[in-house]
Order: structure tokens, then C-alpha cells, then sequence
């Protein structure tokens, strides 16, 4: 939680002001051999997408650490018919080139509506010359889902062909509430996300169990770039999830200890070079929100989805 | 420190002391939340700052949680559900420029709800959400606004204006304006062609010239529970202005019957 009205007020300048005056500090060049000395003015354009189950708002809150200066995230949350598109990749390196390039068709209205932004954000010019004035939905590089839904039909059919065809799908960051996504869709729990937490026993799964208000160790595991620099923290207040489906093509992030919990809690999902998924289960106290490990587990994931952290 | 202290403080610092960083909430803590809050979003651009504004320490005393649609009222009627719910969603179809009624499993519960007497702050997009209920827009928004191109009294062709420099006012001397001051609101979204109800209840007026109503904040016409409504707030920079956060926090509070 924020200290002090004033706090947040100058935070916000401050945040501007550190993204056009210093974009090429070290801190950002050294996040990513793409984020070379040639090209350090670059953002992550991020849709922030929830609805169906309920969150606290600290995980807004997380978004504006300014240790996310150069993710710029733009909640855009679902309608009453819950359709959510995850559109394919326009043009590599998390930004888009040319008027639905190789995107998924049709895109909901949350990617159909840039997010307006006031007129004294700066423009800052990206690796691929476009700036935030001029966003589109091709610029998307990253989708945050912590929403809890069945995604429509036509949700399923776009990204299916574009799975299908091998096309790079956004990247993907999957939160606690939408580790339950898609009950009845095998390609995105088994071949997209990699698991599920099973809300009712179906297909040969278990309902899997959680545990309300549990405290729990975590620590990194293998050596993937997401989870280089982040210490073993504990989690308090936590949902934990037990039972939860998992393929066996996942990449483990980070591992848990406790009965009330799965050992892997966040991995990568099984088709990188067809979706970049990273699913972090935990995520429903606000303790674990402003926790600066898991905020730096969050960034490094959210760089890592949208090819910038390799 | 008691309810009533701590209004008396709202009072008498609200727009130098926050400005100046108190955090005025931080003196509940340890206490019960005095209110459950849901926030409910749904089909449109909310700016960050705006969930975010429930973390900040001003709300402390709220118990919040963000509920998007789909289905948001489903356990609002359930014990421990909210006892104000916060709006702010804006939801269409293509091809028709009114924004589209609520499905009837979300409308019934959310009457149900406000039957119970129990409090709702339509903010920014909400305040024209369910332009095709009309039982809503007369009974508990009390707000329309004008879309036929040829509508009399139209002062701008588009639905809304984007990012004037506004001066609000309040209006009256009802509890949710204490402490509040005429203050300029930077870089947010007006309503221009909004009609109001005459059963409303005028809080704040806006000096943009262009708006048809200058009223953007009032109490709905629904005299079974609070409904109050606040049409600012489409922008980062708004959200996180402390004077903007100041009345939404009163709102919240008066719409729980935990003020005036």
C-alpha cells in the first residue's frame, strides 16, 4: 500500500519522467540481449485483461512499481459474453508492423480499443519506430489474463488456427484466477498454458483443492531467465492450489513447500516457439502483490513473454 | 480514532493535508473495515490508477475487491457480500450507439440488491451504462444522454470531449461535499450531451462549456438505497488526483450510510 496521497502523486510524474529522460539507463540495457545499446527505447505495450472471479487491487497497484517503467499496462476488462482473443504476434519483438499482420481474427473489443492516453505522455520512439501515440492493437506485445472464464467459441477457433499454422501467438501471462481458464478446452491447458486448476472433475481430471489463507516457502528452480535473479520469499495469505492439472512438457519456474500445496507454482508453458505462457498460480493477497520478489518474478515474465528478456 | 474525528480531519484538511501527504486513513488501522467495497468493470478502458486508487492508504478503511463482468452480481445478495458496489463499466454492440442493458440474470440480482437498501457509486463510463434499461437511466442513474444527431441543445456532434482542463464545484452542502473545494481536474473526459433527471440531487458542476448539464456529480432518483454518481475519472492523471480521491472516498462512505 502506498504511504501517502502525495506519494502516488509524485510517483506518477516521476515514473514519466524517469521514461523520457533516462530509457537508456543501465537498468533497461541490461535487462535483455534484444535491449542492446542500439535499441533501449522500447516498452511493452500489455493488455491487462480480468473478469469472472474477484482480486484485490494491489495487483493493479503492482503495475505501477517502477520497476515495471518500461511495461506499460492497459487493463481492458470482458463483457457480459466473456470473449477473449489472444491475437498472433505482428511482427516480432513485441511490436507491430502494418494493420493486422498475422494477427488472430476477430479480435474482441478490448483489442480493438487502444488505450487513450493523456496528451502529456511522451512519445517515445521504439526499436520498431512507432511510438505510444500511435497504438493499435498490433502494438500489443503482451496479454495478462487474471480473469476466470470459459472463452467463447470464436476465442478458440482464431487462436486454434493460428496454433495450428504455427503462428507466434502473443505473449501470455497467466495469474492465479485464470489458472481455472477454459475448463473444457484441452489445447489451451494442455498445449498453451500447460495446466489448470480442475473447478470440477471432468476428462479423467480431479477437482483440485484450494486452501484459503495459507502461508508457504517458494524458491526458483532450473535456470530459465525469468528466474535468474530471484530469491527463495514466502508467501502469507495465499490461495494454495493442489491437484492442479500439469503437462508434462512444462518448465518449472518455482517450486513450493507444503502439504496444502502444489510443488510447481509457476513454469513456463509446453510450445515456447508457439506461445510464450508463463503461469504464476499464486496471486490473491495483497501482502503477495507488493512482495518485491514476486513483483520481479512478474516483470521478468512479462519481458520474457514479449521477447524481451531471452 | 473515532467516525467522527475523522470526518472532522476530512474536513478541515482534505486538499492541503492530502496534497501535503498525510495518510489520513492510516489512522483506522487495526480497525474493522468500515465497508465492503466491490469494484465492477466491464467491456471498456479503465486507466490503472483506478483499481489502483483502492490501495491507496485513503481507502484503507475499505475492504475492496475487483469484480469484473462476466456475472459480477451473483453473490452480491449472499451474507458477506458488498454493502456498496462501485461501477464502472461501459458496455455496447456494434451497430447501435446506446450502451447495451446488463444480461437479466445480472439485472435481477442487482435490483435485489439495491431493494436491500444497500449503496452504489456509478463512476466515469457507469454513469451511462445501461442506456437500453430504462428503468435504470430513470429510476437509479437518472441520466441520459442525448445520441440522436439531430437532438436540440446538442453542443458537440461526438458522445464525449477528451482531456479539457475543468474546474469542479461543489454544489450545496451535503455531507459528501465536506471538505471539498473548487479545484482544477487536468486531462479528463466530459460527457457533453448528458440530460439529468430533475429528481437528482446536484453535488459538483464542471465550468466546461460545452457540457449541455454542468452537473457531474449528483444523487440518483432511487430512494430505496444511496446511489451516487460521479462522472470524472477516465484518466490516469485524474484518478490519481488526490482532491478526486477525496470525493470518491466520501461517496463510498455516504453510499454505505457511514456518512451524513
Amino acid at each position: 500500500m502506498r504511504n501517502t496521497q502525495q506519494g502516488r502523486f509524485s510517483e506518477n510524474f516521476s515514473r514519466r519522467g524517469f521514461l523520457g529522460a533516462a530509457a537508456g539507463a543501465a537498468s533497461m540495457a541490461t535487462l535483455s540481449g534484444a535491449a542492446s545499446a542500439q535499441d533501449i527505447n522500447w516498452h511493452l505495450e500489455c493488455r491487462y485483461l480480468t473478469g469472472g472471479a474477484p482480486y484485490r487491487p494491489a495487483f493493479a497497484t503492482m503495475f505501477e512499481d517502477p520497476m515495471f517503467v518500461a511495461i506499460q499496462v492497459g487493463p481492458a476488462d470482458i463483457g457480459p459474453t466473456g470473449t477473449v482473443t489472444i491475437p498472433t504476434r505482428a511482427g516480432g519483438r513485441g511490436r507491430g508492423r502494418g494493420p493486422g499482420a498475422g494477427r488472430g481474427a476477430p479480435a474482441p473489443p478490448v483489442f480493438q480499443q487502444p488505450p487513450v492516453m493523456p496528451p502529456d505522455t511522451p512519445i517515445i520512439p521504439s526499436g520498431a519506430g512507432q511510438g505510444i501515440g500511435s497504438l493499435t492493437h498490433t502494438s500489443v506485445s503482451v496479454v495478462l489474463l487474471n480473469d476466470q472464464t470459459d472463452w467463447a467459441d470464436t476465442s478458440r477457433e482464431s487462436i486454434q488456427t493460428a496454433f495450428d499454422a504455427n503462428q507466434e501467438l502473443l505473449g501470455v501471462v497467466v495469474f492465479h484466477n485464470a489458472v481455472a481458464d477454459n475448463q473444457t478446452w484441452p489445447l489451451w491447458y494442455q498445449d498453451l498454458a500447460g495446466g489448470l486448476l480442475v473447478l470440477n472433475d471432468h476428462d479423467g481430471m480431479k477437482r483440485s483443492t484450494v486452501t484459503r489463507g495459507a502461508s508457504y516457502n517458494v524458491h526458483a528452480v532450473g535456470n530459465h531467465p525469468i528466474v535468474q535473479d530471484i530469491p527463495p520469499f514466502r508467501l502469507t495469505g495465499e490461495d494454495a492450489y493442489k491437484g492442479m492439472h500439469q503437462s508434462p512438457k512444462i518448465t518449472p519456474l518455482l517450486e513450493a513447500t507444503g502439504p496444502a500445496t502444489d510443488r510447481v507454482v509457476a513454469w513456463v508453458g509446453p510450445n515456447p516457439d508457439k506461445a510464450r505462457i508463463v503461469v504464476i498460480s499464486p496471486g490473491t493477497s495483497a501482502e503477495t502483490f507488493r512482495n518485491p520478489a514476486f513483483r520481479r518474478l512478474v516483470r521478468n515474465s512479462v519481458l520474457w513473454a514479449g521477447h524481451r528478456l531471452d | 480514532m473515532s467516525d467522527v474525528s475523522r470526518r472532522s480531519f476530512l474536513a478541515g484538511a482534505a486538499g492541503t493535508a492530502a496534497l501535503a501527504g498525510k495518510p489520513m486513513a492510516a489512522q483506522t488501522t487495526g480497525h474493522a473495515p468500515a465497508l465492503r467495497v466491490q469494484f465492477t468493470t466491464g467491456s471498456h478502458t479503465v486507466p490503472l490508477n483506478q483499481y489502483a486508487m483502492f490501495d491507496d492508504a485513503l481507502f484503507s478503511d475499505l475492504d475492496t475487491w475487483v469484480l469484473p463482468f462476466p456475472h459480477p452480481f451473483t453473490k452480491i445478495n449472499d451474507p458477506g457480500g458488498p454493502d456498496v458496489i462501485v461501477m464502472d463499466d461501459w458496455q455496447w454492440a456494434n451497430g447501435d450507439v446506446r450502451t447495451v442493458a446488463w444480461p437479466e440474470s445480472d439485472q435481477h440480482p442487482f435490483v435485489k440488491y439495491l431493494e436491500s437498501g444497500k449503496g452504489v457509486l456509478l463512476l466515469h463510463h457507469a454513469v451511462n451504462t445501461n442506456e437500453q434499461w430504462e428503468w435504470f437511466t430513470h429510476e437509479v442513474s437518472g441520466c441520459i444522454t442525448l445520441l440522436d444527431p439531430n437532438s436540440p441543445g446538442k453542443k458537440t456532434e461526438s458522445r464525449l470531449k477528451q482531456f479539457p482542463k475543468q474546474t469542479l464545484t461543489p454544489v450545496g452542502d451535503h455531507p459528501i461535499l465536506k471538505g471539498v473545494r473548487p479545484f482544477v481536474l487536468p486531462w479528463d473526459e466530459v460527457y457533453p450531451n448528458m440530460i439529468l433527471s430533475s429528481r437528482i440531487t446536484p453535488l459538483i458542476e464542471t465550468d466546461d462549456p460545452d457540457c449541455v448539464n454542468r452537473v457531474v456529480g449528483w444523487i440518483g432518483p432511487y430512494t430505496k438505497s444511496r446511489v451516487v454518481c460521479f462522472e470524472p475519472g477516465h484518466t490516469d492523471l485524474a484518478t490519481a488526483d488526490p482532491r478526486f480521491l477525496h470525493i470518491v472516498h466520501n461517496m463510498i462512505l455516504w453510499a454505505g450510510k457511514k456518512l451524513g
